[in-house]
């Protein structure tokens, strides 16, 4: 059974500041040298409680920022993962073989009062809506999963995260190892306790898989991008349909022909699926 | 038996993006440091699966970038290591006396969609091609090789790396540490698991060296190397070149060594010195046998 976890940063216990990449002050770099290792702590119990509920493949997504935050050298080797910059899909690899997926370092959608660096994808999005259902990063990927039948089954970090998915996917399991207080604070527990809640909530969303019903969004799926400052014209709509300088629409087929057209990836790209002779002939 | 293997970095499980060695920030720095420390541990995993396949001696060349890439403190005994600038030619100590040509951190030739880092040589390369066959960097040293009667017996390194190597050499065991995902992504697997998968496909392409076929090329060799920009001028042609059009040029050669000299002004009278002195010779195998 191969499971397929998403991380971000934002969520992680101990992090309640948004990363900088451009300081390079010794005390910046310090920072997110351990928020790495923590990241990477977080992710690692995930798999650990995965592969101990059942799981035989674990596929990390490294989704934060400039898509190499989670420190290699402290990660359970029994994950691949996927990272770097200019992929040809937001998460590649998420498919009809997987058999369910879930969320580390989760944070809430944008515009969540009290909400720990709640955010969704950038500052710029005030609020995306598919079918007129506000959804955030974590909604997002559950719905792209349930496109393919996969349920979304664990979703870790701020309790306001965690709110956010049990709403939108009844019987996802949940691990708050925060509790956004504003923007910029939160109540978090120890980075022990964090790892240690992660694993436990990992080995139960195994059980959910079967509990769990895919997050499926109907078709033709309708998308409205509002932002927080004006950003169209109505006189050059692109594909869009432009409503105001804040907000423009879209309809696709379905979500995965919505993320083509929304972030004009490739189309040509699949999994290689390359198997070495000598293996084949074992 | 000797194995000679070149190393590369961009096909190193864990590294995804290019080395860049001009700047100076802490946070690059330390990425240099881990990514040469995971390039050594790849080496000594893939040596260690020679020797246990029966390789007595393994020869390195740290091929990468400024040629000083593989951190050589993480290097295991008895491994031999050529690094360094302004070598006296294209892999020293590659001739027929190695069992075997192996690569570790390979990465695809230009062009390579999806390949992650795929590039030839420099980025302005577009294509390289040998007697109308198109070759990367470790399909050009596997004809090297091949001249010397050494067969391609082994690639690490992303999984479209492999395929290219597949492709070009029936045979040849590869192990497919990352899948491209693009130039600056890719699906890699742990560093740790990494050097499991290499030292087990090792020892399996030591099974398989008798069975792989020295790649061959029938004289004359044509060289062709197609840039991405025009950068040729076909009225000045550099010396041993012909130049077809600014992007082209050929170079004719009587075998590999001949063409390797021509392209890179190498001196054909260049012998190593423990060529020339028996006692020097035996004094590079490692000093218990099946041990690293």
């Amino acid at each position: 059974m191969k499971v397929y976890l998403m991380t971000d940063l934002e969520g992680v216990a101990g992090v309640y500041q948004w990363e900088s990449r451009d300081d390079e002050s010794l005390e910046n770099h310090e920072r997110r040298s351990r928020q790495r290792i923590w990241l990477a702590e977080e992710v690692s119990a995930a798999v650990d409680g995965l592969f101990a509920g059942g799981a035989t493949e674990v596929i990390v997504n490294d989704g934060h920022g400039a898509g190499y935050t989670i420190d290699l050298e402290h990660l359970d080797p029994r994950a691949t993962v996927v990272h770097g910059q200019q992929r040809p899909f937001w998460l590649p690899f998420l498919d009809e073989t997987c058999a369910a997926t879930g969320l580390i370092g989760a944070h809430a959608k944008a515009g969540t009062p009290n909400a720990n660096l709640c955010h969704t994808m950038n500052s710029k999005i005030r609020d995306w809506r598919f079918n007129d259902i506000s959804m955030g990063e974590l909604g997002l990927q559950a719905a792209i999963a349930g496109h393919y039948g996969v349920p979304f089954t664990l979703c870790t970090g701020d309790a306001h995260a965690c709110l956010e998915a049990e709403e939108l996917i009844p019987g996802v399991v949940t691990a708050p190892v925060k509790f956004g207080t504003s923007r910029l604070s939160a109540l978090t527990l120890s980075r022990e306790e964090a790892c240690d809640r992660i694993r436990e909530a990992a080995m139960k969303s195994m059980a959910a898989i079967t509990e769990v019903q895919p997050l499926r969004l109907e078709r033709p799926v309708h998308f409205r991008d509002e932002r927080v400052n004006a950003a169209f014209d109505e006189e050059q709509p692109g594909e869009y349909t432009v409503i105001d300088a804040h907000t423009r629409e879209m309809e696709a087929d379905d979500i995965i022909e919505l993320m083509y057209r929304i972030y004009n990836y490739p189309r040509d790209w699949q999994p290689l699926n390359f198997e070495p002779a000598w293996k084949r002939e074992h | 038996m000797r194995v000679y293997v070149v190393t590369d970095l961009e096909g190193v499980a864990g590294v995804y993006q290019w080395e860049n060695r001009g700047d100076t920030s802490l946070e690059n720095h330390e990425r240099r440091c881990l990514q040469r420390i995971w390039l050594a541990e790849e080496v000594n995993a893939a040596a260690q699966g020679f020797v246990d396949g029966g390789a007595r001696e393994v020869w390195v060349n740290d091929g990468h970038g400024a040629g000083y890439t593989m951190d050589i403190s993480r290097v295991n005994r008895g491994i031999r290591v050529f690094h360094g600038g302004q070598r006296p030619d294209y892999c020293t100590g590659l001739d027929e006396e190695c069992a075997g040509l192996a690569s570790v951190g390979t990465h695809a030739m230009a062009g390579t969609r999806f390949g992650n880092l795929s590039h030839t040589m420099g980025g302005s390369i577009r294509r390289y091609s040998l007697n109308g066959i198109d070759v990367g960097e470790t399909g050009y040293q596997a004809f090297l090789a091949g001249h010397f009667g050494v067969p391609f017996i082994f690639c690490a390194g992303d999984a479209y790396a492999c395929k290219e190597m597949e492709e070009l050499v029936p045979g040849c065991v590869t192990v497919a540490v990352k899948e491209g995902l693009g130039t600056l992504s890719a699906l890699t697997v742990h560093p740790l698991k990494a050097r499991e998968m290499i030292a087990e496909g090792a020892q399996e392409a030591m099974r398989r060296v008798g069975d792989i076929k020295p790649l061959h090329l029938d004289p004359p060799i044509v060289f062709r190397c197609e840039y991405y920009q025009p950068t040729l001028d076909p009225e000045n042609p550099p010396p041993g070149k012909r130049v077809l059009d600014s992007h082209t040029f050929e170079i004719e050669a009587d075998d590999m060594v001949d063409f390797m000299n021509k392209m890179y002004g190498f001196d054909p009278n260049y012998r190593a010195i423990w060529k020339t002195d028996e006692k020097l010779a035996v004094s590079l195998l490692p000093d218990l046998e099946g041990s690293l």
